[in-house]
């Protein structure tokens, strides 16, 4: 009997020790709170960022994690509307006690959920790289509790209407989604025009969620009459396919540009299968403003680890999260945002370090300065100073896929 | 011939009496119309003050630092879901649209509303193509910043009194087969 327990000992302790160990680890995750579009028009953005995050995450996971401890990723849906969003928002910061909140999709959600931020009896709760180029977030008061690597929309409109301007293209019409961020790109578009003395030539507006399959004939009509020299598109991928289809359809065949937001991927998908079936080619002049490098550049570190470790581990977002078909891209533009996202991220953990507390994340993130994330873009924050990266990169559908361009003198008129 | 006499008194009666309920029918149902339309006005006239008048308040700081996002952010939030607010739309001094809710583009009605630097201010308004609405405009910080435009529908109004005046109609035409 004494024997049999002696042998078995060891082993027991070892079960009871590993029981313990897990245990433990699971109570000193790092649980960061995510919510976006894994589901409607726009469920491309959110299930790509993800898959961008967590090729990242895994591969620190992986590796023992950031000061031992598994960094968690807890992502919830809202189809990119601002309701859900701001449920999503509040379980996120009472139930699942989320350290910060991480990777929110788009400007009428993220404008929302804003308030909720600020928590006057409590810390704040920062919100890293939100996948969206607004000012609300950038500007009092709440420059201070969000903190964004990709540069603004202003800065994006505002480097169109320069290019464009600057080949002799002065009648620039917008086309966007009638909401808070269609309405930031708007008025990026105004004012940069505004400093040449110039106006839009006209304008028109879709609902947010209109898909691929419905006609945008009366806006093409309306910028139609406007003749403009050039269209810049804020919009979301389906809508914004499908004005370029119509567009193109009824001969409006003057450049059109579309900004980061617009999942340049799925937008170039949907415009090769229209076209495709009816014989046109609908992916000529189109000009796409980018706020990350091509993931073709393999020139760049953050490019190669990027395409590497997605190959590496493949992820892919919980099942609960996606119930509509949708086929995983092998690499994306937003996928490379979501990985330098959570490069940005683990940096700011590690340096923060335990105990990892919603008070001391500022600081942390505050002290970082010339952080190459692996594209040559030094990256920087300070009290005042709340956006990494201010790089803007232009692409263009060449052998069928979007690839950088410098070459605007083609649309010279 | 008593019985023939009779019969036609009866009838010559019942149809009076047809004529009458008839008369009755259609007093009631015009009654039952302007007072649905005046009530139900009265209701949507309060609610779209009550939209104007807040975002008229809480948008100043914002406007003032000429912000179309939040100011857009904040019309989006008070237009999402509230039955019977067919737009918003929020001018400058100058009559410059800062934020709306039209697709494809804002009407031209849009451009001749009425405008009053001191008080709320109702007005009828119809929109080609789209229908019509009770304008309601505040003006913010009494007009030096701009005004909020607020247009509840009228069709929901119309609606509801058809579907009233429909169901007068089937009362009356069950009742006058009962009588007959």
């Amino acid at each position: 009997m004494s024997i049999l327990s002696l042998r078995g000992s060891p082993r027991l302790l070892l079960v009871a020790l590993a029981f313990v160990a897990s245990q433990i680890a699971r109570g000193e995750e790092i649980v960061i709170g995510m919510s976006a579009a894994f589901s409607g028009p726009s469920k491309g953005l959110g299930i790509e960022l993800y898959r961008g995050t967590m090729a990242y995450l895994e591969h620190v996971n992986s590796q023992g994690g950031v000061h031992g401890r598994k960094v968690v990723l807890k992502a919830y849906d809202d189809g990119y509307n601002p309701l859900p969003a701001i449920d999503n928002t509040i379980r996120l910061i009472d139930q699942d006690h989320a350290l910060l909140l991480f990777n929110y999709v788009g400007t009428p959600t993220v404008t929302r959920c804003l308030p909720l931020l600020k928590r006057p009896q409590g810390v704040p709760v920062l919100l890293f790289c939100p996948f969206t180029g607004a000012q609300p977030q950038r500007q009092p008061p709440y420059d201070k509790i969000v903190l964004n690597l990709r540069a603004s929309y202003y800065q994006e409109t505002n480097g169109l209407v320069e290019h464009f301007l600057a080949i002799g293209r002065q009648r620039i019409a917008v086309f966007y989604q009638i909401d808070a961020y269609g309405r930031n790109g708007w008025e990026g578009v105004r004012v940069a025009l505004a400093r040449h003395g110039l106006t839009m030539a006209g304008e028109a507006t879709y609902r947010r969620g209109t898909p691929f399959k419905e006609s945008l004939k009366p806006q093409v009509d309306i910028l139609a009459r406007a003749q403009p020299d050039v269209i810049i598109s804020i919009g979301a991928y389906e809508a914004c396919a499908a004005f370029i289809r119509d567009a193109r359809d009824a001969g409006l065949n003057v450049p059109i540009a579309n900004v980061s937001f617009v999942g340049s991927e799925s937008l170039l998908e949907l415009l090769q299968e229209a076209g495709k079936m009816k014989g046109v080619d609908y992916t000529r002049d189109l000009v796409n403003s980018q706020v990350v490098p091509s993931y073709h550049d393999s020139t760049l570190p953050g490019v190669r680890q990027y395409l590497e470790l997605t190959k590496r581990y493949q992820p892919l977002p919980p099942h609960d999260l996606v119930k509509e078909d949708y086929q995983p891209r092998p690499a994306s533009f937003v996928g490379l945002e979501g990985f330098l996202n959570a490069k940005l991220l683990v940096t700011v953990l590690q340096r923060m370090g335990p105990p990892f507390e919603r008070q001391r994340v500022a600081k942390a993130a505050e002290s970082i300065t010339d952080l190459d994330l692996g594209i040559h873009v030094p990256v920087s924050f300070r009290a005042d100073k709340h956006q990494g990266s201010d790089a803007i990169y232009y692409t263009i559908v060449r052998d069928g896929q979007f690839e950088s361009f410098q070459e605007w003198e083609k649309w010279r008129q | 011939m008593a019985p023939m006499t009779s019969m036609k008194l009866l009838s010559k009666a019942l149809v009076i009496l047809l004529g009458l309920f008839g008369i009755t029918a259609l007093v009631m149902t015009i009654y039952l119309a302007v007072s649905i339309n005046r009530d139900l006005s009265a209701e949507f006239h309060s609610k779209g003050k009550a939209i104007a008048e807040s975002i008229a308040e809480s948008g100043t700081e914002t406007l003032l630092n000429r912000d179309p996002a939040t100011i857009q952010a904040l019309i989006d939030s008070r237009c999402d879901g509230t039955p019977g607010v067919g737009y918003i739309l929020v001018m400058d001094k100058q009559g410059e649209i800062i934020a709306h809710t039209f697709v494809p583009q804002v009407p031209e009605e849009m451009r001749g509303l009425v405008r009053d630097r001191q008080h709320t201010t109702t007005q009828e308004v119809r929109v080609a193509g789209q229908g019509d609405y009770i304008n309601v405009c505040s003006p913010i910080l009494a007009g030096e910043v701009g005004f909020v435009h607020v247009g509840m529908e009228r069709a929901p109004i119309q609606k509801h009194i058809w579907n009233r005046c429909a169901q007068m109609a089937s009362l009356f035409a069950c009742s006058s087969s009962w009588v007959q």
